[in-house]
């Protein structure tokens, strides 16, 4: 080998273990893409990302990766990362380091090698990433004392965004109140509200009209119509006062008014098919009103919303 | 006739079921149409399996009213002349005519049984019609009355060859069609089983008490009655929206099961047949001890004297028994009184 064999020999050595480009044992190659290597001050993150490529067999252990905290007494690593692949690699990783080192005057500092470990054909195997060396600036100027310095005022935290969340909460308040409200209404506990749905809600209506004109057999019945009707819509068919029976039968949370309804039903029988007398009717509409008034209340209870 | 006159014999109708209620058991219901059909002057057609007691209904029923009774079987040779009359040779060796079972007995003829109508043919059909409808017919040269007629027929539901359908108007000219079937109660098959009181009829019919119901006086108080007994105006619309819902059941949003409503009904009950139903429902509020008609009265005896004159589309005749039971049953249950 000759001077010039030799010295080129000598500059590929150089350029390889420069860190540039790094194969371990021939096997692992690992690239290291630094930051700049300067204008560092304390506190401040670096981040070292390695590509690294493996051999068949070889496979990254995760688990082995060191842990975050302190290196040493000025550098903590923060985090190893998984980052996306740069092609024809295997591994890519973004390790953040953060510097607190007090200096007076700019210095060179030195990130150790990091171990990681793989594992070949069930034997572990630990590489480096080489070492990287960047200039460290302070913060105070040489010629300042520390006393001289006004520190500066404590930033208050960053707010976070709640618009949407202040949205969707109105929003729950919103449906709730209003669900509240329908439920409250349902069971007809809002006195100037009161609820008039279902068949003995709406004869109840219509008695409340009824029991404002004067009392003559046509609004007895009129309000018997009322009734009639309602005790029709709830039983789905018409009623007679031989289907009571059958009727409490097959409805059983209505059985404490089938004594008041059959007395009814002979009352509006008398009143609807015997012959006219001329006496006025011994009920009215305010009667009537009353036993709608609980049928009513049977048939809330008795509902599921 | 007095109320009290009216009350008499609704202690003798009483009477009358009792006793037929005794030698029937398990007919109530058949028992209490037939009474009504009797009050209100009208003819019935039962129907029924073979065997059931509608014969000997009958007989109970001929026997408790008295006068004369008639029975005639339906057979596809027989003709109108064979109730008119039979012709025979006599001891003397002459032809002689003789008069049929519907004019055997003038005036006195009170209740007539055909049994198995529909194995006769349509001409004596028609025979029937008239004597149903006029009570009357003509033979030999002259018109022959039978005031106190009551026709009841048998129809046979389980054999249907060789039959003639009844047309109908002669269907119509039937006040009830009621059917008679076995009791379903045990202990009343039991009875009916075991007990040798049912074996012989002849001496089970001899056990009512005969002539309960004068036959002579019931064209009289059937009148009575349906002048005494009182339909409201409510009940009126009420009986009036029944009727209209045999016609047009779709408007009384009546929907049968795989039933096209607006093809269901070739004709719906006729005005007769309202006025049956009528006069049915009245003798049976005064059954019940009233003055006046309730729905009750007329939900009681509504299938029985309409399903059969609601006639249907070909297409559902021949589901008629089903059909009509649950067009009935609908449009009770959708009708409302008040």
């Amino acid at each position: 080998m000759n001077n010039k064999h030799f010295a080129h020999f000598c500059l590929l050595l150089t350029l390889y273990l420069s860190g540039a480009m790094t194969a371990i044992g021939a096997n692992i190659e690992i690239e290291l893409d630094t930051p700049r290597n300067y204008g560092y001050s304390l506190g401040d993150k670096i981040t070292l990302t390695a590509h690294i490529g493996v051999p068949l067999f070889y496979k990254l252990e995760s688990g082995f990766l060191p842990a975050p905290g302190p290196i040493n007494e000025w550098l903590k690593l923060v985090s190893i990362e998984s980052i996306p692949l740069k092609p024809d690699k295997d591994y890519s990783l973004a390790v953040t380091y953060q510097v607190f080192k007090i200096v007076r005057a700019t210095e060179e500092l030195t990130i150790p090698p990091l171990p990681i470990r793989f594992m070949h054909r069930g034997k572990p195997e630990t590489v480096t990433l080489p070492a990287w060396t960047f200039s460290y600036h302070p913060l105070i100027p040489a010629n300042k004392a520390d006393s001289s310095i006004e520190p500066e005022p404590e930033s208050p935290p960053q707010l976070i965004n709640s618009t949407s969340h202040n949205r969707a909460l109105t929003y729950l308040l919103g449906v709730s109140s209003i669900l509240l409200f329908y439920i409250v209404w349902f069971y007809g506990k809002i006195p100037f509200l009161e609820r008039y749905s279902g068949s003995f809600g709406k004869a109840c209506r219509e008695l409340k009209k009824l029991k404002k004109l004067p009392h003559s057999r046509a609004v007895t019945l009129q309000a018997l119509q009322c009734f009639h009707h309602a005790l029709n819509e709830l039983a789905g068919e018409t009623l007679f006062a031989a289907q009571l029976s059958a009727f409490f039968q097959r409805h059983p949370s209505f059985q404490p008014l089938q004594e008041k309804t059959e007395a009814l039903f002979v009352i509006s029988q008398e009143l609807f098919f015997a012959e006219v007398g001329s006496e006025p009717p011994a009920i009215g509409p305010a009667q009537i009103e009353k036993l709608c008034l609980l049928y009513r209340k049977f048939e809330r209870s008795g509902r599921w919303i | 006739m007095t109320d009290r006159n009216l009350a008499d014999w609704h202690n003798r109708a009483a009477l009358f079921e009792q006793e037929i209620n005794k030698a029937l058991i398990g007919l109530e219901r058949p028992v209490r149409l037939v009474t009504t059909a009797i009050f209100a002057r009208g003819h019935a057609m039962l129907e029924g399996d073979v065997g059931v007691g509608k014969t000997t209904l009958l007989r109970a029923v001929a026997r408790g009213i008295g006068g004369a009774y008639e029975r005639i079987e339906g057979t596809i040779d027989l003709m109108p002349n064979d109730l008119v009359y039979h012709t025979y040779i006599n001891e003397a060796g002459k032809p002689q005519v003789d008069p049929g079972p519907i004019l055997k007995h003038g005036e006195e003829l009170s209740t007539f049984f055909f049994n198995e109508v529909n194995r006769a043919r349509p001409q004596v059909h028609s025979l029937l019609l008239r004597v149903m409808a006029e009570k009357s017919v003509t033979a030999f040269n002259r018109e022959h009355y039978f005031p106190h007629l009551q026709v009841f027929a048998d129809r046979n539901r389980v054999e249907k060859d060789e039959t003639f359908e009844i047309p109908s108007a002669a269907r119509d000219r039937f006040m009830m069609e009621l059917k008679i079937e076995t009791p379903e109660n045990p202990a009343l098959q039991r009875e009916l089983m075991f007990n040798p009181r049912f074996y012989d009829v002849d001496a089970l019919i001899e056990t009512i008490q005969p002539g309960i119901l004068p036959y002579r006086e019931l064209n009289d108080i059937s009148r009575q009655i349906q002048h005494h007994i009182q339909a409201s105006e409510t009940l009126q619309n009420y009986a009036l929206q029944l009727w209209q819902a045999t016609r047009f059941p779709k408007d009384f949003s009546i929907v049968l099961d795989n039933v096209d409503m607006d093809r269901l009904i070739l004709a719906g009950a006729s005005a007769r047949g309202a006025g049956m139903l009528m006069r049915a429902a009245r003798v049976t509020a005064w059954l019940h001890n009233r003055a006046h008609v309730l729905p009750e009265d007329i939900r009681e005896i509504f299938h029985e004297t309409m399903a059969h004159r609601v006639f249907f589309n070909p297409t559902y005749e021949l589901r008629r028994t089903q059909l009509a039971e649950q067009l009935s049953r609908k449009i009770l249950q959708q009708v409302a009184a008040p």
